[in-house]
């Protein structure tokens, strides 16, 4: 099994996670709790399926998982953000209802596959490179356009001004809130930029991946993506290199699998993402740790003035 | 001018009447609004009800199996209502159900053959009890010491647990005799819960007496008196003497021993350690306890109706329904209900203002 | 033209006169000291001129124009910028990004580095704050310079520092004072308000005292002596008599030797205290807010470890046996969501009288006999978060003075009560100490101390000033021992 194969396939893995987990960055960002972020991933997959084969054209597909994403989140941030519902059991309740509503909605097209394929990118030049063209240029378009936006958030967050009052969203609405910046109308925008981001990696799954709509297939990628954020401190560079890290786990089992060797047997290697973020939670909690690796100080928080 | 709606806290409490009415409103509002996904799908929503009540509560055999599958739900709710007490929200009762159903395995397992059932089933549920609650304990510790959220880390450890038993059941604990279903051996047979009345098993008892058992600790114990002062202010708690460490790990490993005991209930009537041995107790256990408020006998009520929910939803197959509404209804009537009781709590207000900064 | 004008601004508070016509001027480039004890009303009307009240009469000048009142979009409109004692800083952004965030509305780009006008700004004014750093790195003295340089980088040329020495070494203190000095000679007026008279005569050019509410003394700060102005402050009031315990002097109930006490960022807060309370005995340790008390009193209530000495009072194993009221009732004594009759429980609810079960015939005539000690007029089971605060101090009392402590350590008992329910209360602590009792209080009023104590002891910058008992009590002196600042 040659090396770039494996890269190429781990990068493959880590895209749906890395959209998630980018989504969720922003929700949490603004201090939401996201616990719906399972549900918003299959309500992705399975409208992102759904409306490319209706449609005929991924395009088409990709945006409606989007829109159905956002839409699916706005409902979210309705419940946490403006009737002030406790974060952690509304988001379960969402999480579920994702997951049946995606079930039932994607009932009348499990198995089935769909016309077009998404093609490869074949970026003159840059595919024929040695080594990184197989990994990174040979891929569809999806996969760079994720490790693009990695880039575009880090800079977002700390380049612009707009980054610069989402950190302080998530710290300090109460500060926003004394310049005159609405934060419950800047929470429900992120939270529904978020979900599109959250759908999109699951529509990568249905719609460009594998390509076809199983009922829950995320198979708690959307959990993974959350602990990924956790594993990450919030930080964009490290959400890529949590889920590059998770891509690779499952390069190496599926391979394993494959040939019928392993030297770990694929139950311990799933587990990894979850040991590493609660080995990383408690390792950041403790005492005299640099604030800026701390969860959001707001984080789970609904925004209430009069209850300041 | 512009207008602007806010959601102000109501000055005078609310009374008990109201908020059934709410609940009420909230649990028609989610029928109606899961109604309409199932026209829209081309189906009747009234027989899909029909069949979903007839499948949870229509006939003994069906209230039976609704009665059996509010055991594990409702052990689940009453330790996240435990937990609550002290303002910590477990969400990990799935791990801990399973890690209860595994270290009753062990000792399901290892008793010998001739082990008497008073001795056989009790030591399996008390194993259970153990597992779950060592399994909360890998969170309470790190919240105690360092204010890890316990939201986060429980909520790890219920995948790295479900790793765990599926590792089990495909790798060491796999039984050959099983054809390749991911199952362990059966345990011996004295630890088998059989069933008391009809098909309800015993399980039914243990369900009553903890919930007995969550209103005793909230009507007149000292740690049940010491879990709402740290929970609601916790430097009073520390000021009158209560130990935060001693509270939050006593809650947590309490809370999380009731899913553990789920899990061995489960495991001591299905007999086999597998991985389809809950779907999803741990997490409805969190539905029901807020649909609930927390309460230990409204608990059992709402235990006893998401059980029929998801009884029903096996036989909604019948009427070519998808079994995915019962689902989609758990989520529902927990979104409306909340939106409804804590509308109840504030009044909508129509501002006609100037914009002010 | 002044640049500051605050004519006959008058506000109330339901029946309390906060503010009764209070007038006085800021000249351009000028530093105004606003002094006064404890309710004199100078939040009050620093509130008003910054537009956080709303006063039912009277008007704020900038520059003779009218400042529209009650909103703080036009008072920081106008100029008038304030630094509060708690700061209002976002810790996990830098130091420039918490600037920013409050001028660099309408940009997109964010720059990492200040501009040149804020550069300018720092280098007319003197600022030695590194921009760059995360704010939870700052010292605390740091993150007062960071405040000043926010409000003047949103253009403010009046500047309020609400007691801004508080959190300060003498060193820092000193730093301060140079900057506040530069950015009057730069044509902007700062107004200091503060408790701490010597280090503000140092600074000021003018001063204004204010008194229940009014300004009983407005003009240059030369020619006044240190007593001119605490006899300004303080007033000439006739030392009432005192209705002192009277009971022989009985054992030694709290022994505190040599304790110093470090806030959370090493900053000494109480330094070599040593005093020792015996029975019969009514102790007030008596200082401005914010120079050590509530701390030492935190720290022999429990609440807060002292990082040198040692602390002996009555215990039973590791529990406090005495009565402890500490200074915040919601929140440390008293459970907010929780029904009285659970409160009148916290503490003694492991106490012998209760096992692991709380029989609920027992927990019913406890907190009756709570509420009843002194008269609160409120259900047992009402929520303990809507009674008023002289009811919530009663409740505190009648459970801790329930098991008749040895000892009690009362931390502002009577502090924002009314005239009768603090009289109430200073009665049962006299009664207590003239029953044999052993009484420590911490009070920030000259009047109440003189009357009640068997001996005050006066702290400032952490460290006991004074010990007297009342054959020398002298309000001008315990006065100025108050607001002197410590020799350094």
């Amino acid at each position: 099994m040659s090396i770039e194969l494996l890269l190429a396939a781990a990068l493959v893995s880590a895209t749906p996670i890395l959209y998630a987990a980018l989504g969720q960055l922003l929700i949490e960002k603004a201090g939401v709790l996201n616990l719906s972020i399972e549900g918003a991933m299959l309500v992705g997959a399975v409208s992102g399926f759904v409306v490319t084969s209706v449609s005929g054209s991924m395009v088409v597909g990709l945006i409606g998982a989007v829109l159905a994403g956002g839409a699916f989140n706005a409902a979210f941030a309705f419940c946490v953000v403006t009737l002030r519902l406790n974060q952690v059991v509304t988001g379960l309740a969402f999480s579920i209802l994702g997951g049946g509503l995606s079930a039932f909605i994607g009932q009348a097209f499990v198995g089935k596959a769909l016309a077009a394929q998404m093609p490869d990118l074949h970026i003159p030049l840059l595919a024929d490179l040695p080594f990184l063209g197989p990994v990174i240029f040979k891929q569809d378009p999806l996969v760079l356009l994720a490790f693009v936006l990695v880039g575009v958030m880090a800079l977002f967050l700390s380049r612009t001004r707009p980054g610069l009052l989402l950190r302080t969203l998530g710290e300090s609405p109460q500060t926003l809130d004394a310049l005159g910046i609405p934060v419950i109308g800047l929470r429900y925008l992120y939270s529904i930029l978020g979900g599109g981001l959250i759908a999109l990696g699951g529509a990568y799954l249905s719609v460009v991946d594998t390509p076809t709509w199983v009922e829950n297939m995320t198979a708690g990628r959307g959990w993974i993506a959350l602990a990924v954020v956790i594993f990450a401190s919030w930080r964009p560079g490290w959400v890529m290199v949590g889920s590059v890290l998770f891509g690779l786990v499952d390069a190496y089992r599926f391979r394993a699998q494959a040939s019928g060797q392993a030297f770990i047997d694929p139950h311990f290697l799933n587990m990894l993402p979850y040991v590493a973020t609660l080995v990383v939670l408690i390792a950041m909690s403790r005492p005299g740790l640099k604030a800026r690796l701390r969860p959001p100080a707001a984080l789970g928080l609904p925004y209430d003035r009069e209850r300041r | 001018m512009s207008l602007r709606l806010r959601f102000e806290p109501r000055l005078r409490s609310v009374g008990a009447g109201e908020i059934a009415l709410r609940i009420a409103f909230g649990v028609v509002l989610a029928l109606a609004a899961g109604g309409l996904v199932i026209a829209m799908s081309g189906h009747d929503p009234v027989t899909a009800y029909q069949a979903l009540f007839r499948g949870g509560f229509g006939s003994r055999m069906a209230f039976e199996g609704t009665l059996n599958k509010a055991v594990p739900i409702g052990l689940c709710a009453l330790g996240i209502a435990l937990a609550s007490r002290a303002q910590l929200t477990n969400i990990g009762g799935e791990g801990q159900f399973y890690f209860g159903a595994f270290t009753a395995t062990a000792i399901g397992l290892a008793l010998p053959e001739a082990t008497p059932g008073w001795i056989a089933i009790p030591a399996v549920l008390v194993a259970g009890i153990i597992g779950g609650g060592f399994w909360a304990l890998i969170a309470a510790v790190p919240k105690a010491l360092f204010g890890v959220s316990e939201i986060l880390s429980t909520l790890m450890l219920n995948y790295i647990c479900m790793l765990w038993v599926g590792y089990l059941v495909r790798g060491p604990w796999a039984d050959p005799m099983a054809y390749s279903f991911p199952y362990s051996p059966p345990i011996i047979d004295n630890a088998q819960m059989m069933p008391l009345f009809g098909s309800v098993h015993g399980g039914l008892f243990l369900l009553l007496a903890a919930t007995l058992g969550l209103a005793l600790v909230d009507r007149g114990s000292r740690w049940g008196y010491e879990l709402r002062v740290s929970g609601d202010a916790p430097e009073a708690a520390r000021y009158g003497g209560i130990s935060a460490t001693a509270i939050v790990i006593s809650a947590l490993c309490f809370s999380g021993a009731m899913a553990g005991l789920a899990g061995a209930v489960e495991l001591s009537t299905t007999g086999r350690l597998q991985l389809g041995l809950s779907p999803g107790y741990g997490f409805m256990g969190i539905l029901v306890a807020w649909l609930a408020g927390g309460r230990a006998v409204p608990i059992l009520i709402v235990s006893i109706f998401y059980a029929g929910l998801l009884n029903g939803g096996f036989s909604l197959q019948v009427s070519r329904v998808p079994s995915s509404i019962s689902t989609i209804l758990q989520a529902l009537i927990l979104i409306f209900v909340l939106a409804a009781v804590t509308l109840s709590q504030y009044r909508l207000r129509i501002y006609r203002s100037e914009a002010r900064s | 033209m002044p640049l500051l004008a605050v004519e006959d601004v008058s506000k109330s508070f339901g029946d309390v006169h906060a503010n009764t016509d209070v007038s006085f001027l800021v000249p351009a480039g000028s530093v105004v000291a606003l002094l006064g004890e404890n309710g004199a009303g100078k939040s009050t009307i620093m509130n008003a001129v910054c537009g956080l009240y709303l006063p039912e009469k009277g008007r704020i000048r900038i520059d003779g124009a009218v400042v529209e009142a009650g909103s703080p979009a036009a008072a920081r409109a106008a100029g008038i910028g304030m630094v509060h004692q708690q700061f209002k800083l976002v810790e996990t952004l830098t130091a420039y990004e918490n600037i920013s965030l409050a001028t660099g509305h309408g940009r997109f780009l964010q720059p990492s580095a200040p501009d040149e006008k804020l550069r300018a700004l720092m280098a007319e004014v003197g600022f030695q704050v590194d921009l760059s750093a995360p704010v939870w790195s700052l010292s605390l003295a740091a993150r007062q310079q960071l405040e000043i340089l926010r409000v003047l980088a949103q253009g403010a040329r009046l500047l309020i520092l609400d007691e801004p020495t508080s959190v300060l070494s003498p060193v820092e203190t000193e730093q301060l004072f140079t900057i506040v000095r530069r950015i009057a000679a730069s044509g902007r007026s700062v107004i200091l308000i503060s408790h701490k008279l010597a280090e503000i005569r140092d600074v000021a050019d003018r001063i204004v005292v204010m008194r229940g509410g009014r300004v009983v003394f407005s003009g240059e700060n030369k020619g006044l002596s240190a007593d001119d102005i605490a006899e300004l402050i303080i007033g000439k009031r006739a030392l009432r008599a005192g209705v002192r315990p009277q009971a022989p002097r009985g054992t030694r109930q709290l022994s505190v030797h040599n304790v110093s006490i470090r806030g959370r960022d090493g900053a000494p807060l109480v330094q070599q205290v040593s005093f020792d309370v015996h029975g019969g005995e009514l102790v007030v340790v008596l200082g401005v807010t914010g120079n050590g008390q509530s701390e030492l009193l935190d720290a022999i209530g429990g609440l807060m470890a002292p990082s040198e000495g040692a602390i002996t009072a009555p215990r039973t194993g590791r529990r406090r046996a005495f009565a402890f009221i500490p200074a915040r009732h919601l929140g440390i004594g008293l459970a907010p969501g929780l029904s009285l009759e659970d409160n009148a429980l916290l503490g003694p609810h492991r106490s012998e009288r209760f096992g692991a079960w709380l029989p609920r015939k027992a927990v019913r005539a406890h907190a009756k006999a709570v509420l009843e000690t002194f008269q609160v007029k409120a259900r047992a089971q009402s929520a303990t978060r809507r009674l008023s605060g002289g009811n919530l101090q009663r409740v505190v009392l009648g459970r801790e003075l329930s098991s008749s402590p040895p000892l009690i350590v009362a931390s502002y008992p009577t502090r924002g009560l009314d005239i009768a329910s603090a009289a109430q209360i200073r009665e049962a602590l006299v009664a207590k100490a003239s029953a044999g009792a052993a009484v420590l209080m911490a009070s920030e009023e000259l009047d109440e101390s003189l009357e009640i104590a068997t001996r005050i002891l006066v702290m400032s910058s952490g460290r006991i000033v004074g010990d007297l008992t009342p054959d020398a009590f002298d309000m001008d002196v315990i006065g100025r021992m108050m607001t002197a600042a410590q020799e350094s």
